[in-house]
């Protein structure tokens, strides 16, 4: 048998290893992440573009104030915020529901799990060029469809204007990520254990109330983390609107993410485009918390109601 | 996003350059994938020709401006990976102004110059020196039905309202079109509008006084065209306002339109067997105004050589080499893109050749000014918003030219320094 003492010295060693074993991680993360967020914060307090050779020239918050007066950049830190709004809740809605279909037991369930993947799985500029064509005035399978639905009488130029134009870049992000959302939700709906829904079954809870009861706050963390992670991926939505509208028509689908790469590598406007970098960064990191704060609460207050329901069912 | 554009500068910086060690000079240039295979038989003939000279041909994206962030990322890491840098006229100015190009004019005298076609050789300059040796240009056609006007007893519009005219009077949509062109919010659509900007005898960008000419009369005209072809007289699809250069050709190519403005490469592809309007397409110069003149815009490559290069004499044997007219013909015979030697058309004896030289010798170049890109985009997202009805033509044009006034303003680069004193970028 070990002395305490003993198992006290392998606790110590063992921790130091530990810590040992950190270290490339450390480094990993201080050389990637770490130092490039300084220099970018260092970059934003200089101005560097082509107006100064492209030499850094110290010039205090003066590209704070220039971006607290670019209406351009306000509009398009608007314009995000409207896409990330509408496409992140409706896929957090569609990948509810098709994660719910898919917990179910039903033949054929494995390829169709598979098979709703595929859109994640496909890269993204391959998939925007062939929804521009998809959305096409003349030649496109969208205004087909429909006006074989009859839903259309004529064929609408779908990116030929702001409002379709963001409907469409919605369409084809909610097309593309929902599967995302699915997948968390549905590894979150495979760890509730089976005897929570047996406990409000036997107290004679219907399927929304066992829904209401048991899946829905017992899936909050899930949808919690599913909900952080598109919204930090949608503030930075690139790819899918730079192929397909390029941030067009008259600027109506440019994100904050397009304009920031065209001052960055475009304009050469060091300084300015970190500034914007910096600014979206804290303004992302405001919507997190946000979102962080209620859902943190309603999880709690949501746990101690299941918890109450299933102490009231034992109790019977 | 910023931590991607890092991340992505130090990867390039990181690319090994192709040097080989047996006294062979080895030269980096990025180009487009080489699918007709023209590119590697000139390389390998210009290496029997110069033995101690290989050219590396480092195969980018198809996108233009795609290649041109992969040579600006490899210019801002210092020591940049590419000898020849194969440039669009658009990227002259900024990389000229950046201070990565190595200054060419004076490696041929002006009659040596001047065997180009002049506004290739504008396309090459920048504050009056030239920084590149043109080796394709582009300018824009006006393709129309020849069939069509013929049947009508029309010809050719001269003149904007012509083309309206003719358009209206012709058209039956949606299964004929009058006007197709490229209304998109991306650089073409720079590029259509300054061709009707000229038309009507206005202006862009001056860029010896930096005076800016869009909210002029002739700018408002210009704009209110090109919104009239698709709300007023609606001779354009409502679809035009999100076309690039292939989708408006493909409407033209199936007998869906009248009128097609776009480039040269047009030509072969519509007289291609399978065609539907094969022998059909005439070929005329962009209409104009009572008050300006005919115009298309200036596109085009060319080889510069980059600054950093350790071999920028073995660099300028290879330009001299590749705008040859024997090799200018053979890369035309592969890939049909247009030269912009001049003897290629005096010497030949194509009717399409010559209709394309009368439009390339209207070419003009988008303003020269180091903040081009910026200018344009700013453009592009004004202009867009007019002809999707967010903004009148006037309101429009106001607001272009304001916000590109305040651009040019706030980073205007001094005149007096020579441009090429620029030192090297110090992002590192």
């Amino acid at each position: 048998m070990r002395t305490p003492a003993h198992n006290k010295k392998m606790r110590l060693e063992d921790q130091a290893f530990g810590y040992l074993m950190l270290w490339p991680a450390a480094i990993f993360v201080l050389v990637v992440a770490v130092y490039p967020v300084l220099r970018i914060l260092w970059l934003s307090f200089f101005t560097q573009n082509l107006g100064t050779g492209l030499h850094p020239q110290f010039s205090g918050t003066l590209n704070y104030v220039r971006l607290l007066k670019d209406g351009h950049y306000w509009q398009t830190m608007m314009t995000t915020t409207v896409f990330t709004f509408i496409a992140v809740s409706t896929e957090l809605l569609l990948g509810l529901w098709f994660a719910l279909l898919l917990n179910e037991k039903f033949h054929g369930r494995s390829f169709a799990r598979t098979a709703t993947l595929i859109p994640w799985a496909l890269p993204t500029a391959v998939l925007a060029l062939a929804w521009a064509w998809i959305f096409n005035d003349q030649s496109g399978v969208f205004n087909d469809l429909m006006m074989r639905l009859g839903l259309l009488s004529r064929p609408v130029a779908w990116l030929g204007s702001g409002p379709t134009a963001m409907f469409s870049v919605i369409f084809a992000d909610v097309w593309k990520t929902t599967p995302f959302m699915m997948i968390i939700l549905l590894a979150g709906l495979q760890n509730i254990p089976e005897d929570l829904y047996e406990a409000v079954q036997i107290d004679g809870a219907r399927a929304w109330n066992s829904f209401r009861l048991i899946t829905l706050p017992m899936l909050m963390p899930s949808i919690m983390l599913a909900l952080l992670f598109r919204t930090i991926q949608s503030f930075g939505i690139f790819d899918l609107i730079f192929v397909m509208t390029g941030g067009g028509p008259g600027g109506a689908t440019e994100t904050v993410a397009i304009y920031n790469y065209r001052t960055f590598l475009r304009y050469l406007d060091f300084g300015y485009g970190a500034a914007m970098i910096v600014v979206t960064f804290l303004i992302t990191s405001g919507i997190c918390l946000l979102i962080y704060w209620p859902l943190s609460r309603t999880r709690g207050a949501r746990a101690l109601a299941t918890e109450r329901a299933v102490e009231k069912s034992e109790a019977m | 996003m910023g931590l991607l554009l890092l991340f992505a500068a130090s990867l390039v910086g990181c690319e090994k350059r192709a040097e080989s060690t047996e006294g062979v000079v080895v030269l980096n240039v990025l180009m487009e994938p080489d699918t007709t295979g023209i590119w590697r038989k000139l390389f390998a003939e210009f290496h029997e020709r110069n033995p101690g000279i290989q050219i590396h041909h480092v195969e980018g994206p198809t996108a233009t401006d795609a290649r041109e962030d992969l040579y600006t990322t490899s210019f801002l890491s210092g020591e940049s990976a590419y000898d020849l840098v194969y440039a669009d006229v658009v990227w002259i100015p900024k990389f000229a102004a950046a201070g990565w190009l190595e200054d060419l004019t004076d490696r041929w005298s002006p009659s040596e110059w001047d065997r180009f076609i002049s506004g290739s050789i504008e396309g090459s300059k920048y504050r009056g020196r030239i920084y590149r040796v043109p080796t394709q240009i582009d300018g824009a056609v006006l393709f129309y039905r020849k069939d069509l006007l013929a049947k009508a007893g029309e010809r050719p519009p001269a003149t904007f309202d012509d083309l309206a005219q003719i358009s209206q009077k012709l058209q039956h949509p949606p299964q004929l079109w009058g006007f197709v062109w490229q209304g998109k919010q991306y650089e073409g659509l720079a590029c259509d509008f300054l061709e009707v900007l000229i038309g009507y005898g206005g202006f862009w960008i001056n860029p010896d006084t930096d005076q800016v000419g869009l909210d002029q009369p002739a700018g408002v005209a210009a704009l209110t065209f090109l919104t009239d072809c698709v709300q007023k007289w609606k001779i354009s699809p409502p679809g035009v306002t999100t076309y690039a250069e292939e989708q408006s050709r493909q409407l033209f190519q199936s007998g869906r339109a009248i009128f097609l403005r776009n480039w040269p490469y047009v030509w072969p592809l519509s007289q291609r067997e399978e065609s539907p309007i094969k022998g059909k397409v005439g070929l005329a110069p962009m209409p104009k105004s009572d008050d300006g003149r005919p115009a298309s815009t200036l596109g085009g490559y060319g080889f510069a050589i980059a600054k950093s290069s350790h071999h920028q004499d073995a660099a300028w044997k290879f330009c001299e080499f590749i705008s040859a007219l024997p090799q200018i013909r053979r890369i035309n015979q592969a890939t049909a893109i247009q030269p912009a030697l001049k003897s290629f058309y005096e010497n030949s004896p194509d009717p399409v050749q010559q209709a394309i030289y009368r439009v390339l010798q209207t070419t003009v170049p988008r303003p020269p000014v180091p903040q081009y890109a910026q200018a344009s985009d700013i453009l592009q997202r004004y202009v867009s918003a007019a002809l999707t009805g967010r903004l009148t033509p006037k309101q429009a044009m106001r607001g272009a030219a304001s916000e590109t006034r305040l651009l040019l303003r706030r980073t205007r680069t001094s005149k007096g320094r020579d441009s090429h004193a620029f030192p090297m970028a110090q992002l590192r």
